[in-house]
């Protein structure tokens, strides 16, 4: 093992050489791997990112060398016994997380908010909002229902016009002072404003802002470049990032301090398939965090994947919020199951295939169909049938719980 | 452009911003680091210019299809705001470069709200002019100063040109010289009539000592010795606390150094003869030479008299004698050496070029000697510290409201206010009530009201930065009008000082309202 061992370092160390960046990744997942000290992680990734920062040479060639020192250094510190104590210690910690009930104080509490616009003759109306934390409320809704009127009402960038406003966690005013209370409130909003020099400088005075000096700055500013993938644009500018990568880098920046709120619009608009399962994996993490539980409000409009994440839900309709509820509950009351699938045949072909089976109604939302038929059958019920008609389906969801028929309740 | 900001900023400099971004926001905030080390680098830069540079290199046609060149040795003038030429090409190449500064600023909205935060940020602002107008701008002067003051002329020659007599200092005029007056030996013609003077007048290192004290008492004390009872009231009640000094200046200067200049002579006499403006350099504002009535009580001619604002001789005779004496043609073997012109020139390009004889161009060398040392021995580095306070919060507050600045509003406002100078005009009102109100009253007051009302609804509404841009507005004119010296708006002036206080109340406000919720 230890020869292994020396053979994988050996190659870090080559292209440590050759291609720093890439060998300071394989670095950080070798120490993380092979490391008795957890510590050589936090190290490594500050190297990288001091490698990626330094501007002189002398500055760039003192940063590989620490992170050719930090590669031996994992060598030595290898000790199989104690790094299985840790992973077993690890295990034993996450089972009794998994365990332990979660941080759900009161974050956020909003009743009878409305907002009116005169000139447009829109006016949003909430009745009730909880938010807690470790908890995860997702909003979705059609376009220009008021979603983002509400974010920014919540985040104190728009004052209601009526409605009570509460964040108990923060200050046990009724009364909410903004000023203040801004700046413990996380939020991203869907259209980002531009910011002046780079990246990295951003990062580290978001994060000195909220209390991260020093070293921590370094040290926070490292691991959420790191996390999010931010390193190789590290020193850009607004104008030179693409879309997604400057909806990383707010999210980046709302995260980085561990605020115990936060409110994103449209998070996954942006983001590649990948950066998405990253972002909400994350999002999930976080708010769940022991150390630093979070309450997030997010809206967007891939709604299986905040479905997946989300423990509320909040459902808009012209100015109108709705309150679907917790997660488990959502789709108990409702009167039809709904399936949406996609097939090459068409309408007439289609009706004449399910002919046998009791459904209610067929449509097609112009990429797939969309059937909805009695409690009675159900999704395993609806594939065997289909099996049974030898129909070839390329695509397949059982939308009856999701809060995506609330799209289609024409329809329905 | 990478390799220029890497060779523009060094190492250091860098890891410093790092450290204060990471430690210390609002100092970041303030880009105090950049300017402190880019001011003080600036100043070393141009004291070190102004150690070369301690005279004027002119060019001239000599009117005969020739080239003269030749110093034109710059008299030293009290370092004020905005009276100094030198200091003023400097202030424009500080605030040309500090606009970089200011840019940055302009792009970086304040994070914080906190008054506390706010007072800080607006107290490094005061450091920050303070070291560029204070240090860099000034700091050309004070090379020019140090250098004509110990390098430039050796002791043993400003002794010679000290003693040769020929320039007319103390020269003042008999009762009994008329225009047959035959001068035989002119250095024995000066010094008994210098001789004379100094029993008038105390001699010019007494004023030279005095004449930066800004107290006013120190001054009527002095002047009221003099028992002249048409002494100008400004002397007693100034303008500004620096302006007795100003005025001592002119006062210290002797006789015929007065009588030389001749302003008192009508327009047209001035402009068609040269040797009347043969100390243009000394009083080249129309400003400096209209206040010369109350040095006439210095004499003991009793054919001078005064007009309101210019001092002439009635006697045509008199004025003969003078145009004798200074155009003679005089020389001295060692003015070459200074490049100082050895001879009377009778030419000139325009009507506003000076061209210095040869007794002026001497004494102004000797002159500049001694005044530099004075300047050096006293500190007027020092004092002229003093002055600038009267200007750094307009400048701090304007920067501090830089991020708030929209030209659209700016330019809204300023139309307001020029219409509403009008509809004043209109009703004649008298111009410094116009000034005072468009500045104090019109923009001011209405924009920080608005910043206060809306604090006090605790929203952020529309008018938000209509209201900023109506201090700032208010604040810019005042400070421009002070510094162009127009009526209403000195450094004593209520609307002064108020203005300044209303931009201090408004910076600690803006922040604080910017976070507040929006209303729309």
């Amino acid at each position: 093992m230890n020869e292994q061992l020396e053979q994988r370092a050996a190659s870090i160390l080559e292209l440590l050489r050759q291609q720093p960046e890439r060998g300071a990744d394989l670095l950080i997942d070798f120490s993380k791997q092979y490391a008795a000290n957890p510590q050589l992680e936090d190290e490594a990734i500050l190297a990288k990112l001091q490698w990626m920062m330094a501007v002189e040479e002398a500055d760039k060639a003192a940063a590989l060398q620490q992170l050719e020192a930090l590669t031996q250094r994992v060598v030595e510190d290898y000790n199989p016994t104690a790094l299985n104590d840790i992973r077993a210690k690890e295990a034993a910690l996450a089972e009794r997380m998994k365990a332990l009930p979660l941080p759900n104080a009161l974050v956020l509490q909003a009743s009878g908010l409305r907002k009116n616009y005169a000139s447009s003759k829109f006016s949003l109306e909430l009745d009730k909002l909880e938010l807690r934390l470790g908890e995860i409320t997702g909003l979705v809704g059609e376009n220009a229902t008021g979603k983002t009127t509400l974010f920014r009402i919540l985040a104190g960038e728009l004052a209601a016009d009526a409605g009570e406003l509460r964040y108990p966690l923060f200050s046990s005013k009724p009364k909410p002072f903004w000023p203040q209370l801004k700046t413990r409130i996380a939020y991203v909003p869907q259209e980002l404003s531009p910011w002046l020099g780079s990246l990295s400088e951003n990062l580290s005075l978001e994060a000195v802002l909220h209390g991260l000096k020093g070293a921590n700055n370094q040290k926070a500013v490292a691991y959420i470049v790191q996390r999010l993938g931010l390193a190789p644009h590290l020193d850009k500018t607004w104008a030179k990032l693409s879309g997604g990568y400057k909806l990383r880098f707010a999210l980046a920046k709302a995260l980085i301090w561990n605020p115990q709120l936060l409110i994103i619009d449209e998070p996954l608009a942006y983001l590649d398939v990948k950066t998405q399962l990253i972002v909400l994996n994350d999002l999930k993490n976080l708010a769940r965090s022991l150390r630093h539980p979070l309450a997030i409000l997010l809206s967007s409009q891939h709604l299986h994947e905040i479905e997946a994440v989300a423990d509320q839900m909040l459902f808009m309709r012209n100015g109108q919020v709705e309150n679907l509820g917790r997660s488990q509950d959502w789709g108990k009351n409702r009167r039809f199951n709904v399936f949406e699938f996609s097939s090459t045949l068409d309408y007439s072909a289609l009706t004449a295939a399910l002919q046998g089976l009791a459904y209610h109604k067929l449509w097609h939302n112009g990429l797939n169909w969309l059937l909805s038929t009695d409690l009675s059958i159900s999704s395993q019920g609806f594939l065997q049938f289909l099996s049974q008609k030898q129909m070839t389906i390329s695509y397949f969801r059982d939308i009856s719980s999701s809060v995506k028929t609330r799209f289609y309740e024409e329809y329905i | 452009m990478r390799s220029i900001s890497k060779w523009l900023v060094p190492g250091f400099l860098r890891r410093l911003d790092q450290y204060l971004r990471e430690r210390y926001p609002v100092l970041w905030y303030s880009g105090a680091h950049w300017v402190l080390f880019y001011g003080l680098l600036g100043g070393v830069l141009l004291f070190g210019a102004g150690l070369l540079y301690p005279v004027h290199w002119v060019t001239r046609f000599d009117g005969e299809g020739g080239i003269l060149d030749h110093w034109v040795v710059d008299p030293i003038k009290p370092i004020e705001f905005a009276y100094d030429e030198f200091y003023i090409y400097s202030l424009i190449l500080v605030f040309a470069v500090a606009c970089i500064w200011m840019y940055r600023q302009f792009q970086l909205r304040p994070f914080f709200y906190q008054v506390q935060h706010s007072l800080f940020c607006l107290l490094i602002y005061v450091g920050c002019w303070w070291v560029l107008c204070g240090i860099t701008a000034a700091a050309f002067r004070m090379g020019t100063i140090v250098k004509t003051a110990w390098f430039w002329m050796p002791e043993r020659d400003l002794q010679d040109f000290k003693n040769s007599g020929i320039y007319p200092y103390g020269f003042v005029l008999f009762a009994g010289d008329t225009t047959e007056i035959i001068i035989v030996d002119t250095l024995s013609f000066f010094k008994k009539r210098e001789e004379v003077f100094r029993r008038i007048w105390e001699n010019e290192g007494t004023w030279l000592k005095a004449r930066y004290r800004v107290d006013p008492s120190y001054w009527n004390k002095r002047l009221k010795v003099l028992d002249q009872p048409h002494l100008s009231d400004q002397l007693y009640f100034p303008l500004y606390p620096s302006y007795p000094s100003d005025q001592s200046y002119q006062l210290y200067r002797p006789y015929l150094s007065y009588l030389s200049d001749r302003s008192y002579l009508s327009e047209n006499y001035y402009l068609l003869d040269l040797s009347c403006r043969s100390y243009h350099s000394y009083r080249w504002g129309r400003a400096e030479r209209a206040n010369l009535s109350f040095l006439s009580y210095l004499s003991d001619f009793s054919d001078l008299s005064y007009r309101p604002n210019r001092l002439y001789i009635p006697n045509p005779s008199i004025q003969s004698i003078y145009h004798r004496v200074t155009r003679s043609k005089i020389k001295h073997p060692k003015a070459s050496a200074y490049k100082l012109i050895n001879h009377n020139i009778n030419f000139y390009i325009d009507s506003l070029v000076m061209i210095p004889s040869l007794s002026n161009q001497i004494e102004d060398a000797v002159r500049s000697v001694e005044h530099a040392r004075q300047f050096s021995r006293e500190g007027i580095f020092l004092r002229y510290f003093f002055h600038l306070f009267h200007y750094l919060l307009f400048f701090s507050v304007l920067v501090f409201l830089l991020p708030w600045v929209s030209a659209r509003n700016l330019l809204q406002l300023f139309v307001f206010a020029f219409l509403s100078w009008i509809v004043l005009q209109l009703f004649r009102v008298e111009e410094t009530t116009i000034f005072n109100i468009a500045m104090y009253l019109v923009l001011p007051i209405p924009g920080l009201l608005l910043l206060l009302w809306m604090q006090w609804q605790e929203k952020l509404y529309k008018l938000f930065c209509l209201a900023v841009n109506m201090v700032f507005l208010g604040l810019l004119t005042t400070l421009v009008m002070a510094l162009l010296r127009l009526d209403g708006v000195y450094p004593t002036n209520a609307a002064f000082y108020s203005t300044q206080l209303i931009g201090l109340l408004a910076a600690c406000v803006v922040p604080y309202v910017q976070a507040m919720p929006k209303a729309r």
